[in-house]
């Protein structure tokens, strides 16, 4: 007897343990999830591989003379590379936005340069006074000015900046690069090339690459030559010579989420500017969705709650609305495919996509309008007709109102559902990032920006920071939903 | 008899397949409090319920028989909003609206038609004057009925019939979720009622019965076992089942 109940209690144990476990071990995924998120979405560490040094150099020589340029501070780059240079120069690059985040044309002037070969190769406007150049960096944010070095002094820097150029590559010999039992050295960390450069590594192998003697080259065309050579030589020399370039990959940390994130339009497909045009778009598709499922959804719980007698019919429609809330979202994608953007010739855009997805969470708003209208007692349904009420009078001014918070939390969440839809939008609403201008123009919203960001390979620092805005969406709702349910209503009791 | 306000002639009441009443045949009197006694399950609530037409809420409820209100068959007249107002009922648990006190009273003649300001004022007044309710709220008329105590929500429920100038009032036993206290002040608020109106009050509690109705029918398995004046039928009960009834032999 004794033996049996010492068992039970630790069988007891035993199982209150794994509930505690299954408990915690819930809590920690999610709070991990979340945290992870944020932390991405606001913080950046990334990794870009670079064949030109970040060398932040000032001066660009040309004809043994050296030259610096001035730039705009408003312009979003500090510093170019020498092809970058070359294609502006050689206006290959006519516009900021091909290589930074700013929207402005290029305009390349020069200062205290006279008939010299710089202008007549790259045909560049001649300014002759400081003034007018600061006038036209006024007027053209995008110009560039070019002055000589030896004129830095004689020029406001005020609202201007130098542009860092960044010419120099890692330059390495021939064996260094070989593919040697299906591993190479592909790339150096800046951590590694800080250590060469200082003298700190005799061979290649301390620093992942192939057992082979680093050798101290001082030009491009010596590296040709050697086996392990190395040498931090011009990008356009290295070229030349058909040396092999080993790309350095830094590191980037920083703010991954800015104010501008939310504030500026998408640019480059997603890899520039921010995400105001799809925000306004997710906000567009929410609320043609209310103004299409609210309506339906709780009319429809009105009638199946106040009217409908109960009997066959009855249980087929909620048999329908039961499967219908558990239909993956790709099938009413596909259905709203086949249906709005084509049978009823919609086209693909917002008119489909949020006629699609009030399909979806109209079974949603059914169940929980239908749970409130429930709730709501027996007794002032017969309270208000014994006065003589009709049904449908007591239904407006008694029941809906009183089932009012349960039914506004229904649609609250049903909006959360709305938000994170994808599958179902991807076939009837597009892809199109731009501002929405009529109702059946494609429109991309917050989830389906993720989609394309991550499934393109577009950016996963902005793919986070468009998740992490996501999911303060998702929390501000929850929060207005749980304040609510748990709030009182005007002259009600607690709900 | 002239006085007579409702005239049930041999009503039959079924659910479904269940007979619950059989063959009713009583006369209310006008400006007479009638009591209904019996045990659970007798058929009193339901009979009450056929009085008003508030059975037809219910499913698979039928009737057979007339209800005469001033003559005529309210089974067969269409209105039964119009009954309703008439034929006002006050229910077993007090049911105040999720609204203000104000729009509680001003409910009922808001459904039929009202709506100026002062007039709805005035009604509201007068109504919770009549079940004296209005020392005690008429500082917050418009906060929460439901944060009034269980006593004031069912007389503020009692005032939200007077608003609709109802001539007959049903009471489904309507101390029974009250204490006791609050249980006197109804019952004083009943007997001054009956001066203008004619109530019909189901009961369990006898004492309550013979305490405050001038008429009393004693129900017993959907049919009813005798009707008399009160004091006839607490004091000396023709029917033999009505006296160990009332002695507390059963029920």
């Amino acid at each position: 007897m004794k033996n049996s109940n010492k068992l039970k209690q630790t069988t007891d144990r035993i199982i209150l343990f794994f509930i505690y476990l299954s408990a915690f071990a819930t809590a920690l995924i999610l709070v991990s999830i979340i945290g992870y998120i944020t932390y991405r979405g606001l913080y950046r560490e990334s990794r870009i591989n670079k064949e030109i040094l970040e060398s932040r150099n000032i001066e660009y020589e040309f004809d043994n003379e050296k030259y610096i340029f001035l730039v705009n501070k408003t312009l979003k780059r500090n510093s170019l590379n020498i092809t970058e240079l070359d294609q502006i120069l050689e206006k290959g690059i006519k516009n900021w936005s091909s290589v930074s985040e700013t929207r402005a044309k290029i305009k390349i002037i020069s200062l205290f340069r006279k008939e010299k070969e710089i202008n007549r190769t790259y045909d560049i406007r001649n300014i002759s006074t400081a003034e007018e150049m600061i006038k036209i960096f006024k007027s053209e944010p995008g110009t560039i000015g070019i002055i000589p070095l030896s004129a830095r002094g004689k020029i406001n820097l005020k609202n201007l900046k130098i542009l860092y150029l960044d010419k120099n590559c890692v330059a390495a010999g021939y064996k260094v690069t070989e593919i040697i039992n299906n591993s190479r050295l592909a790339v150096l960390s800046e951590k590694d090339l800080v250590k060469i450069t200082n003298g700190e590594v005799s061979n290649w192998k301390e620093v992942k690459g192939h057992d082979i003697p680093l050798e101290m080259l001082s030009t491009a065309d010596q590296v040709a030559k050697s086996s392990g050579g190395f040498a931090v030589v011009d990008y356009r020399k290295a070229v030349e010579s058909g040396v092999s370039i080993i790309p350095v990959s830094y590191v980037r940390k920083g703010a991954n989420f800015t104010p501008g994130f939310l504030f500026d339009k998408p640019a480059k497909a997603g890899k520039a500017g921010g995400i105001s045009t799809i925000i306004i778009n997710t906000l567009f598709m929410i609320v043609l969705t209310l103004l299409f499922s609210v309506p339906v959804g709780v009319g429809a719980a009105v009638y199946l709650t106040e009217y409908a007698a109960a009997g066959k019919v009855l249980k087929i429609i909620r048999l329908g609305i039961e499967t219908l809330a558990g239909i993956p979202s790709i099938i009413f994608g596909l259905f709203g495919f086949i249906f709005f953007v084509d049978i009823l010739n919609m086209g693909i855009g917002l008119l489909s996509g949020s006629l699609t997805v009030a399909m979806m969470i109209i079974p949603v708003i059914i169940r929980t309008s239908e749970e409130a209208l429930r709730s709501v007692p027996l007794s002032y349904r017969e309270g208000s007709l014994a006065l003589g009420a009709g049904l449908w009078y007591t239904i407006r001014k008694i029941v809906l109102p009183a089932a009012k918070p349960g039914i506004l939390s229904g649609v609250i969440l049903s909006i959360g559902r709305a938000l994170g839809e994808t599958a179902a939008l991807v076939f009837t609403m597009g892809f199109d990032y731009r501002l929405a201008n009529g109702i059946k123009s494609s429109a991309r919203v917050l989830s389906v920006h993720l989609y394309q960001l991550v499934r393109e390979g577009i950016s996963f620092e902005r793919a986070f920071a468009t998740a992490f805005v996501l999911m303060c969406f998702i929390f501000i709702i929850n929060t207005a939903t749980i304040a609510l349910v748990s709030g009182k209503t005007k002259y009600g009791e607690k709900q | 008899m002239r006085d007579d306000i409702i005239k049930v002639e041999k009503l039959d009441l079924f659910y479904s397949e269940f007979q619950a009443l059989h063959n009713i045949n009583l006369t209310i009197p006008e400006n007479k409090i009638t009591a209904f006694i019996g045990p659970s399950g007798c058929g009193k609530s339901t009979f009450l319920k056929t009085l008003n037409r508030m059975n037809d809420l219910v499913e698979g409820c039928s009737i057979t028989g007339g209800v005469l209100y001033r003559g005529n068959d309210i089974y067969r007249e269409e209105d039964v909003f119009t009954l309703r107002k008439n034929i006002g009922m006050v229910f077993q648990k007090p049911n105040p609206f999720p609204m203000s006190i104000f729009d509680n009273i001003a409910y009922g003649p808001r459904v039929h038609g009202i709506a100026s300001k002062n007039v709805l004022h005035e009604i509201v007044e007068k109504c919770l004057r009549d079940v004296a309710l209005w020392e005690e709220v008429k500082d917050r008329l418009h906060k929460p009925a439901l944060s009034l105590s269980g006593g004031q929500q069912q007389r503020l429920c009692i005032g939200r019939v007077l608003a609709v100038e109802s001539e007959v009032i049903l009471f489904d036993e309507p101390t029974s979720a009250l204490d006791p206290v609050s249980t006197s002040k109804i019952e004083d608020l009943l007997d001054k009622l009956k001066k203008k109106y004619t109530i019909i009050i189901v009961t369990h509690n006898m004492q309550q019965a013979a305490r405050i109705s001038d008429r009393t029918a004693f129900f017993l398995h959907g049919r009813i076992e005798e009707y008399d004046d009160t004091e006839k039928i607490f004091l000396n009960p023709e029917n033999k089942t009505t006296e160990e009834y009332i002695s507390g032999r059963f029920g």
